[in-house]
Order: structure tokens, then sequence, then C-alpha cells
């Protein structure tokens, strides 16, 4: 453990990533000091403008807006938007601060919660074979043969908007991949000696599996699982893109980046003028997804037997 | 091996019927009301109420979920796929209209991405872990990290709005003209390039070509990281083998010793997972034919998820597992056959 | 060697590339292209009930008169020779008898010969067809004075529902013989006296007086659109024989089933080549047309869902027209070659309604009582608070910041440009935060305002003016008492639709669209006792409108004065004031883009999408 968390420092790439990766835990940390919400529903991107089109960075807060929160009695903190509002209105940079946060849960949790289902069902598999095996693995293929963005969008769809039904989505068809990682490594395990020897002295199967297959096996769902946090926050965006998804005015950076699709190109002559409203949530994408991959391709390398001489 | 393959067989329409049975459990979810939102966009058509009974009768939204989903299978066995609401026209002819785009668009995306893909995996490899593996692998995996819409969008702006040589769509009007509505131009197999190629006219060839590298090099940027991944650590793993060893120190040139002997014996896996990819694109060019406004399967089937449109949905999901459980198995089945070393269990 | 292959195939694809840029400037002189979201739904004139089928068949199909270039009152003959009128008597028995002399020498597309048989027999099958959700209501109010072909069945044969007069209730299964006899007289007597031939005339008779008669079926009402018979019967509609052929089997088809879904035979200036649904529209010229071929010899109507497409097919020249949502029409002002054509008053509005009850289950107000935690289900019944929400919304700056200029007020349901509109400030609620709370205050006996009130207000997904409008209702009404917590939440279609249906939205936001321009196509929708959307008001608001507004707008109806009927409909606005019945949130003004080297385009309100016979091309 030591060795590996010493060998993801010492290469390049995977320090650049866990550099970025500290960052956005830093900016999600103090997500309410950086961006101070405005309402009592901190993931509820302020709008600072009724204006739909987008206005560039430094835009100060409109007067009918300040008026009502003057009237309110709510103190506005910052009132300039930092990185231009999107089309709407909607302050960029506090979108983009608070949707750190989101990117962070969609991420871990759509991943922990596929993992645990993926290596539950793949571990059973594996281990008792025969029917249940066969059993099991089909009903991965049924999922496996979803057309996962079709799905995905039908189920946000009828469930509605929101980010937790963007997860079940996304855990529902995401888990199968782990479930056939785990399944070909236990296959394998299983027909090992120590595995044998404990069967022999008779210990429970779930304690073997527990204690002895899965702490030998897990390594590669464990790579997986770090490059899908990554992949699981573009799918997010992607079904943003495609009109389902959080809801409108919700802190995630798919949503910064949809509000952008129509004002990428600019008016005639002033080609490129809305660049903010794509460039900034751009980019955190990019790092953000980037840090994970970099750090899971490392850890790939580091993890990977055959290569370990090699480093 | 031969009852292996005959097991696969008679498992494949199980799994079909199961990836349709769930989908219609996900529509069940909806009430009759609900559904209705299909057939009605603007409420103001809805005169009174009876019009909203007339219309749940007309369309049967209030069957029971099995009742429904057996009459749907009775209906299939008929070939009878239904009518899509989104496409205004049956299903059937939905499809076939739009098959022939996509996998048109598919198909050349192939080609660079395993080029490109393969290539740069072996390139990385040989130089393993240098700089110019570094950097390969950066930027496949920045490419990876940046969404596609962005990116496509993107390449519509540099290439159509600022350079005006890539337009979206997939045919110029006089282009449209000809093919849709000439009796000189014969469509023999639906993918322009290749009838353009057989009706001798090159103009129309090329325009084609030419709406096609944007969708293209959109929707295969992904795809070529991924595959300069798996070509990489195979051929990594095949570098360290014996053989090759014994090949260098018998004074074999590099050259040889990479080209020749490593790179067919790495290739087999990437192969494998080419295929799937491969099937997998197709699923996959929905946010690509949106952006390009290319009139191909997944720009429908986006649509039809979005209006809850259960007869396209149902039906697109029935051919997209069809053919993944297809391809499935004949990688499978091909695998075991190229590589003799594999077991199948 | 395998790099000198892959850069010769570089070099190869780079060449062709560049060869292929010579035909990047081929022109389209013979061809106007418009580029615009969505598709048709069907060609068939007696389903179709979308703007998109609408321009089709617009262009496609004539009908019996026209409106005379941008006016909507006033008519000019097409396949009529004369447009009746009472002065020159081809209106008779008080508005019960219209006379029509069918024109001659006309030409379908296929050859064909108009005769009066076609116009009679149009009317018939649209009444037989009658697809539920479709226009033909239209058709039956004045001539049968009821909506569906289906309640006339209903009476004749003493049942209760339509179904009841099938085996196993399968309305397109057997019927049960006992009812044969019904429904053939549903035919004889009924469909087959409102129109009859009579030499070179087809005469219409009504069941009542009906003043937008000739606005129904004047061109831009697809549903009135005269096709061939003779045609028709061979593709397999309707033979026009009530017991030989079972009419019932016509009735209401499923699109796959109705035979003219995808083909037209009109006798108008373009004939359908090509229609990939959702994709392309291709209409070429039609040589024989009567009044004289058309200007432009092809015509494509293309699917773009994409904006930046668009407004780069517009910018580079491959679109002539496009449709410009409103929020861009600042950047294609800019655009060189490209003229736009703005202040177009729409025919539409957007209202925002309030349910005098709500259906008392509704999972959307609360606790269901006056507590601060909800709203009770007569919560709208109350004036004073239709009054508040009146003053409450920020009209102007809607109009300014979000509509971005292109939309004016209403005082009430009818806009500008159909008789009736008024636009005397006292029919208006101006915004007002103070006399919101005066009003506030003195609803429900100042409980409201002491306890405060909880609720949703909905908005149908993917509609950015809509959520615009909603967020500022309920900021500004938690702004003046934060007891009042209303959240916007955005639903999608379906289940707004199921909402709306089931009576359990508090506020809704909708909007309409002129089905044709007469203030009788719009009063009854938001105030009548069975409107289209009021009448989704709950009992309380039906017994009221029952006595005070549908009196007035059936005396509206049959009222031939001009004069007269303006003074009827300004009664109505004044009720629709006085009670705060709705928000009118705003009347969009459109506008129209198109390349600057199209020539001949006009502006009618009332027709769906463009008329291609009047437009050419020249640089």
């Amino acid at each position: 453990m030591n060795r590996t968390v010493r060998k993801l420092f010492s290469n390049a790439s995977s320090l650049v990533g866990i550099v970025l990766l500290f960052i956005f835990i830093i900016i999600a940390l103090f997500a309410p000091i950086i961006a101070p919400p405005l309402s009592d529903n901190p993931y509820q991107v302020p709008r600072m403008s009724w204006d739909v089109n987008p206005q560039p960075p430094g835009f100060p807060i409109s007067d009918d807006i300040r008026e009502v929160y003057d009237f309110m009695g709510t103190e506005i903190k910052y009132d300039k938007a930092i990185c231009g509002t999107a089309e709407g209105g909607y302050d960029i940079f506090y979108g983009l601060i608070w949707g750190t946060r989101t990117a962070f849960k969609i991420g871990l949790i759509t991943v922990t919660v596929a993992g645990f289902i993926g290596v539950f069902i793949g571990s059973i598999s594996a281990y008792f074979g025969g029917w249940i095996d066969e059993g099991l693995m089909r009903i991965t293929d049924i999922f496996l043969s979803f057309p996962f963005l079709v799905a995905a969008m039908v189920l946000t769809t009828i469930l509605g908007r929101g980010l937790d039904k963007v997860m079940i989505a996304l855990i529902v068809f995401g888990w199968m991949g782990y479930a056939r990682l785990i399944r070909g490594s236990i296959l394998s395990a299983k027909e090992e000696t120590y595995v044998m020897a404990a069967k022999a002295l008779g210990v429970k199967d779930i304690k073997i599996i527990w204690k002895h297959l899965l702490p030998n096996t897990i390594f590669p769902v464990m790579v997986q699982g770090t490059m899908s946090i990554g992949s699981m926050v573009i799918t997010a965006a992607a079904l943003s893109f495609l009109g389902v998804g959080a809801p409108v005015g919700y802190a995630d950076w798919g949503q910064m980046v949809s509000f952008a699709r129509n004002w990428i190109i600019g008016a005639p002559g002033h080609a490129g003028q809305y660049w903010y409203t794509v460039l900034y949530p751009g980019i955190f994408i990019v790092l953000f997804v980037l840090a994970w991959n970099l750090i899971g391709d490392t850890l790939r390398d580091i993890l990977d037997p055959r290569l370990r001489g090699e480093l | 091996m031969l009852a292996y393959i005959i097991r696969r067989f008679l498992l494949l329409p199980i799994i079909i019927l199961g990836v349709t049975f769930l989908i219609f459990c996900v529509f069940s979810l909806l009430s009759p009301m609900e559904r209705l939102a299909t057939y009605i966009h603007d409420p103001s058509t809805l005169k009174n109420p009876q019009s909203v009974e007339r219309l749940i009768n007309k369309y049967h939204l209030d069957d029971p979920f099995p009742l429904g989903y057996i009459n749907w299978l009775k209906r299939i066995v008929r070939l009878d796929l239904g009518w899509s609401q989104t496409a205004n026209q049956s299903v059937w002819d939905a499809i076939c209209q739009r098959f022939p785009a996509t996998l048109e668009l598919v198909l050349y995306s192939i080609i660079p991405v395993i080029l490109v893909g393969i290539w740069l995996g072996v390139i990385s490899a040989v130089h393993h872990n240098d700089m110019l593996d570094q950097t390969i692998r950066v930027t496949a995996i920045i490419g990876w990290s940046l969404p596609t819409f962005v990116f496509g969008l993107l390449v519509l702006f540099i290439f159509y709005g600022i350079l005006d040589w890539l337009p979206p769509g997939r045919l110029s009007s006089w282009a449209q003209d000809i093919v849709y509505a000439s009796s000189n131009f014969h469509s023999y197999t639906h993918l322009i390039t290749i009838d353009a190629l057989l009706n001798g006219n090159i103009s129309i060839f090329l325009d084609a070509l030419r709406h096609l590298i944007a969708p293209i090099i959109t929707l295969s940027y992904i795809s070529w990281a991924f595959l300069l991944r798996i070509t990489r650590s195979s051929m990594l793993d095949t570098l360290r083998k014996d053989y090759v060893r014994t090949a260098r120190s018998k004074g074999v040139d590099e050259h040889t010793v990479i080209h020749l002997h490593a790179k067919r014996n790495a290739l087999i896996p990437v192969i494998t997972v080419a295929g799937m990819m491969i099937i997998g694109m197709l699923g996959g060019v929905m946010i690509t034919e949106t952006i390009f406004t290319y009139p191909g399967l997944g720009f429908w089937a986006a649509t039809a998820a979005q209006q809850l449109d259960s007869g396209s949905v149902i039906s697109f999901a029935l051919l997209f597992a069809t053919l993944m459980i297809v391809g499935n198995l004949i990688v499978d089945i091909s695998y075991a056959l190229i590589d003799p070393r594999v077991r199948l269990e | 060697m395998k790099r000198n292959l892959l850069a010769m195939g570089l070099l190869l694809a780079l060449i062709m590339l560049f060869a292929s840029f010579s035909f990047a400037e081929v022109k389209n002189p013979d061809t106007m292209i418009l580029a615009t979201i969505g598709g048709p739904e069907s060609m068939d004139p007696h389903w179709a009930y979308d703007t998109a089928s609408g321009e089709v068949i617009y262009n496609c199909y004539d009908n019996l008169i026209n409106y005379k270039g941008e006016s909507t009152s006033e008519f000019v003959p097409m396949l009529a020779t004369e447009v009746p009128t009472v002065e020159n008597g081809l209106i008779k028995d008080d508005g019960l008898t219209y006379i029509f002399t069918i024109r001659k020498d006309v030409k379908f597309h296929n050859g064909d010969i108009l005769t009066p048989e076609d116009v009679a027999y149009s009317i018939k099958r649209a009444l037989i067809f009658d697809r539920a959700g479709g226009p033909v209501w239209m058709l039956f109010e004045p001539l049968l004075a009821t909506h569906s072909i289906e309640e006339i069945a209903v009476e004749l044969a003493g049942v209760e529902n339509y179904s009841d007069l099938f085996e196993n209730g399968d309305t397109r299964g057997e019927l049960k013989s006992n009812y044969k006899d019904a429904m053939v007289k549903v035919v004889t007597d009924y469909v087959n006296k409102v129109v009859e031939v009579d030499g070179n005339n087809v005469i219409f008779h009504l069941a009542q007086a009906y003043g937008p008669l000739l606005n129904i079926l004047a061109h831009s009402g697809s549903w009135a659109s005269i096709i061939d018979k003779k045609w028709a019967i061979e593709q397999g509609a309707w033979d026009g024989q009530a017991d030989i052929d079972t009419w019932w089997k016509y009735h209401d088809p499923v699109c796959e089933n109705d035979p003219l879904y995808a083909i037209e035979n009109g006798t108008g200036p373009f004939v359908l080549k090509k229609w990939v649904p959702e994709e392309i529209v291709m209409l070429e010229r039609f040589d024989d047309y009567w009044q004289g071929p058309a200007k432009v010899k092809n015509v494509q109507i293309k699917g773009v869902a994409e904006w930046t497409t668009r407004k780069l097919m517009l910018q580079t020249g491959d679109a002539d027209l496009a449709y410009v949502p409103i929020q861009y029409l600042s950047e294609v002002k800019r655009m060189e070659g490209v003229r736009v054509i703005e202040n177009l008053p729409t025919l539409s509005n957007v209202v925002s309604m309030f349910p005098w009850t709500i259906n008392a289950e509704s999972p959307y107000i609360g606790s269901g009582k006056l507590d601060g935690k909800g709203i009770p289900a007569d919560f709208f019944s109350d004036v004073h608070v239709r009054r508040g929400f009146s003053y409450l919304f920020p009209y102007d700056i809607f109009i300014t910041k979000i509509a971005k200029g292109q939309a004016i007020r209403n005082s009430g349901p009818i806009p500008k440009g159909i008789l009736g509109f008024s636009d005397d400030p006292s029919l208006f609620y101006d915004f007002s935060i103070i006399k919101a709370m005066e009003e506030f205050k003195l609803a429900w006996d100042g409980e409201l305002w002491e306890k405060g009130c909880e609720f949703n207000i909905f908005y149908n997904e993917g509609n950015d003016t809509r959520k615009a409008a909603v967020d500022m209702l309920a900021t500004y009404a938690k702004m003046i008492n934060p007891k009042f917590k209303i959240t916007p939440v955005g639903m999608p279609w379906s289940a707004y639709l199921k909402a709306f249906l089931t009576e359990t939205l508090p506020i809704f936001t909708i909007g309409w669209l002129a089905d044709y321009p007469d203030p009788h196509n719009w009063v009854p929708v938001y105030m009548g006792s069975k409107g289209d959307y009021s009448s989704y008001f709950g009992e309380v608001y039906k017994e009221f409108a029952e006595k005070n507004v549908d009196p007035l707008t059936e005396k509206a109806l049959k009222e031939t004065d001009h004069v007269k009927r303006e003074e009827i409909y300004k009664e109505l606005l004044k009720i629709a004031h006085d009670q705060a019945i709705s928000l009118y949130i705003y009347q969009p003004i459109g506008h129209h883009v198109e390349r600057a080297w199209v020539k001949g385009w006009y502006y009618n309100p009332i027709r769906p999408g463009v008329d291609f016979y009047s437009l050419s091309k020249s640089e």
C-alpha cells in the first residue's frame, strides 16, 4: 500500500492528477465561503439578471434583482458575475463552485453503489458457479445489451428531473462492468490452493469470499472505479445536454455547459464572443475528469502485476 | 466448442426478451394520461374531457401491463413494430430510413479509430515510459476527458462556421434533390457514398464524404483513446514474452520484432475489443448525430426517449440489444478460434 | 512500408477534400429552402392540426375562399367564384345558408378536373373522419351544432358512450347489429344534409348562425381544403356511401391506417415530390396551376433541430428562410445579406390561470388548508387572491428582459389583431407591490396574510420563457410576504399534461394559438363554462360562467353587426378584468428572417408558415 502511494506521487502524470484533485477537494469543502449561497437551497444557482443573453465576466448584478434581495433583507456578499452569466442570467462562477460538490457527489456515489452491486453479483456468480452463475450472467447480459444513453434518458424522463434520478439511472446501468471484472478475477483465484485449503478447513463461504478472495481480486475493480468517476460526470453532463438530468438552475457542470449550447457560435463578426460560457465550465469538467484519469491510469500501471518489475 | 455456440444461440432470444420486458416495465410506470403526452403536444387540441377518453381508448393506453406486453409480443412476431410518433411514420420505416445513415457513419469512423488508435498504441508501448509515451498518453487522456458535445460543437464551429468547409447534415441541397427525387439515381445500399460510386456520380460521392468528416472526427476521437490504451497494455505484455526475447537475442532487428512478431499477437485481444467498440458506437452516436443534425438512428432515439415515444424506444432498444448480443457472440467465438489457448467454459 | 501507405492515404484524403470544395459554391437558384424545427405530422387535411402540416397543406391544397393579402377579415374568391355575403345574397336565411359557385377548369395535380362533388365530398369526409384531438370540431360547431360525430351517433342510438355501440367496446371492431340503423341515419339525416350540390353550386346548411364560418373555410384552415373525391376513394378513403361501406370503419383511424397520410392530390400551386418525415419536405411547382405557375420551381422545407446549425445555414446562404427563436434575433440582425422583418403581431398569447377549484387530492397544495403549509382547494375562488397575483407580476420587466421587447400586453383573452381587442388602460393590471399587498390582506378575511401559504407553480420543462415568468411570480411573492412560499417546479410534458387534465395544478401557464381569427376562438376558451382551458377551473367557476359569460358569448357569436359584437366583447373583457380570471402575461410579437435575395414575402397572422407561391429569388 505504501509502495503504491509512493509510486503514485513519484510518477509525473499521477502527481499532476493528485494535485488537481486536491484543489477540487478544497473548492468543494469551502464552497459556502467561496460562493456564499443567496437562498435556502445552496444548489440553486442565483440569477444575476433576468436577461436571456449571457453576460460577460465582471457583469454586475442587475438592479431589479438587487432590489428584490434588498427588500427581502438578504445580504449580497458578492455582486459581480466573475465568470459571466450563462443563458438565463445564471452566475457561472457560483455554478462551477457548487458544481464541484455535485460532481463529487455524482462521481463517488454512483461509482461506489454501482461497484458494490457489481462486486456482489459478480462474486456470488463466480464463487458458486453453475446455475447461479448462468442466471446472474444472463441478467448482466440483459443490462449490458441496453443502449445506455437511451435507457438513461427514458428513465430520467419518466422519473422526472433531479440529481437523484440521474444517479439512479447511472447506477442501474453502470454496475455490469464491475460484475464481469470481479467474476473474471475470482474465477481464476478460486482455484488457488489457499482457497482450497480454506474450504477444506470448513471456513464458511461468505468468509472465504470476504476475507480471502475479494482482497486479492479487488484491485482491478478499484482501478476501473477510479477511471469511471470521470466518465460518470461526463455522462451526467451528456444527459443534461440532451435535456434530461438536473433541474434547470441546479449547480451542475453539465448544466452549465448545456446552457452554452446555443451560444458557442457568437454573432457574425463576433465569433466566439460567448467564450466564457463554454471555456469556464469546460475547463472544470476536463480538469476534474483528467485528474481521476491520470491517477487511475498510473494506478493501473502500478497494480498490474506483469509490470511490477519494470516501474 | 459446438455445444458452447449452440448454448449461446439458444440464450439469445431469452436475453432479447429480457431487455424488452425491462423497458416495458419502465414505461408502465407512467399512467395512461402521461402516456397520452406522446400523442398530444398541446392541450388545446383536447376540446373536452371526452377527447381524452377517446384517445386513451384509441391507443390502448390503459391496457394493464401484462396485456399490453403480450399484445406487443404478438405484433412483434408479425414483424409489426408499431408507429413512431416522433418520426411520424411506422417504426420499421423509421429504422430502415435511418439505419444506413448511422451505419455509414460508424463504418467510416472505424478506419481512423483503428488506424490511429493501434498505431499510437504500438508506438506508445515501444517507447514505454519515455517522453513520447507520456505525451501520447496524456493527449489521449485529455481527449477522453472532454465531453463529446463540447468537442463536436467546436468542430462544427471551426470547420463550418469559420471555414465553411464541412457543413452539417448528410447532403447538400442539390445532392439531396438528386438522391431523393431523381429517377436516374438508384439507391442500392442506401449508403450514399457507395451508391454514388455505383451510380458513377463522383460529385455526390465527394459531397457525402464532406458531410461525414466532421461527425467522424467527433465520433472517433474518444474511441481511439480507448483503443490506444488497450493496444498499449497488450503490446507491453507481448514485448515481455519469452519468444520476443528469443527473437531479439537471435539478432532479429527491432523493427521486425515489433511489427512482425509482437504486434500480430498483441492485436488479438485488441481486435475483440474493437469489435465490441464498433457495436458500442452504434449506441453512442446520439450526441454526435444531434450536433451535426445527421439523420441517423441516434438522433431519432434521443428525440424518442425525450418524448417518451415508447414504441420507438422499445424498438430501438430491441435493435441495439440484438446487435450487441450477436456481436458479442461473434467476438467471443472468433477470439476462441484465433487464440487456441482460450478455453471456453 | 506501412508508414508510407499511411502517408499516401492521408495525402489522398486531403486531395479529395480540396477537390470537393469546388462544389461548395453550387447555388440553388431554382430552389427555395426553409430551415425550421420539427416536421409535419400528416398530409391528410382532415388529420392535421399542427402548423408544420398546415404549411405543406397550405401550399398543396386550395380552399373555397382565401384571405385578401395581409387581412384576416377580408376575403377573396379562390375555388369559389364569389365570396358569399349578405349583400350579394349568397348568405341567406339569417346566416343559415351559404352558397358557393364552383370555379371551372381547375385541375388537380393528377389531372382530374374540380367539380362541386369534390367540395361536398371534402366536407362530408371530414365529418366522418373526425379524428380525436383533430381539427374537424370546427366544422361540427357551425354545421351540426355539436362537437363530434360520435355525439350524434350516441344520441341517435340512445347509449351513453360511443364504445357501447360496438362488440367488446372495441370501436375498431364489429358494430352491434341492433345499432346499424341508427348509425346509417347519422349519415343520411345529418352528414348528408349539411352540404348539397345544386348544379355548379355547393350549398351549406348550418345548424346555427355562425359569424366565423367564412374564417373557418378560408385558405389557412387546412381542414377545409378541397380534396379530389375520385382520387381519395381510389386510395381507400371513405367512398361516400353510408350503408354499403360502413362509415364507422373510416372514422378516427390510427395514423398508419389513414390512406391519405403521406400523399396529396390538391389543386394548389405545389406538388408534394418527396416527404422524409422529420427530415425534409420537397415540393415541386405545379405547372397547370389555375392561377398560373409559381415563380420558384422547387421548395425544400428542412427540419434542422439545432439552432447553431440553422444559424450557420442562414449565414452561408444554404437556407433562404429560417426559424429564429426570439433570444437569438439580435445576433441574426447583424448578419450580412439577411433581412429581418419585425413587429409582426402573432395571434397567440401566454396566460397563467387560476383554477377556482383545484382537485382536492392534488399533491401540490401542501396541507390543503389555509395554515401556512398549503392552500385550500378553493384558494383561487377568492377574487382578492387573484387580483393580488395580477398586481404582483412584473409585466414590463418580463417583456423587456425575457421577451426582449418582442411582446405586448393583453388586457384580457383577446389579443391584438382580433376584433374586440382593447388597450383601454382601465382594463390592465399594473405591476404594483403596494396594491398587491392590499389585495392579499383582504383575501380570506385577512387570514391569508397572517398565515401565509405554500404551494408549487409548474412550468413545462424546456420552455425557458415560462420558467422565467413562473420564477418571477414566486420571487416577488416571497418578497412581499416571506410566509408566501411558492416554489417553481419544472415538469416533463407527460407529467404536466396529466396534472393539467386531472386539475391538480394550482396555477398553470399555457399558451393558445388561434385556429381562426375571430374572438369566438378566444373568449370561450379562456372564460366559457366549457372552454378548452376554463373548463378545468372547477364547478364553482362553471356556475359563474354559465350565468355571466356563456349568454354573452352566445349572443356575440350570432350577432352580425361588427360594432355590436365589439361592444359585447368589451363587456366580457371587463368581466375578465374585474374578476381577474387569469394573468395575461404577454402576446408575442413575431418576426421573420430571410436572405435579402428572397422577394415577395408578406405577412398574414393566421397563415400557417410560408406562402411559397408568392416568393421568388433574385440577387
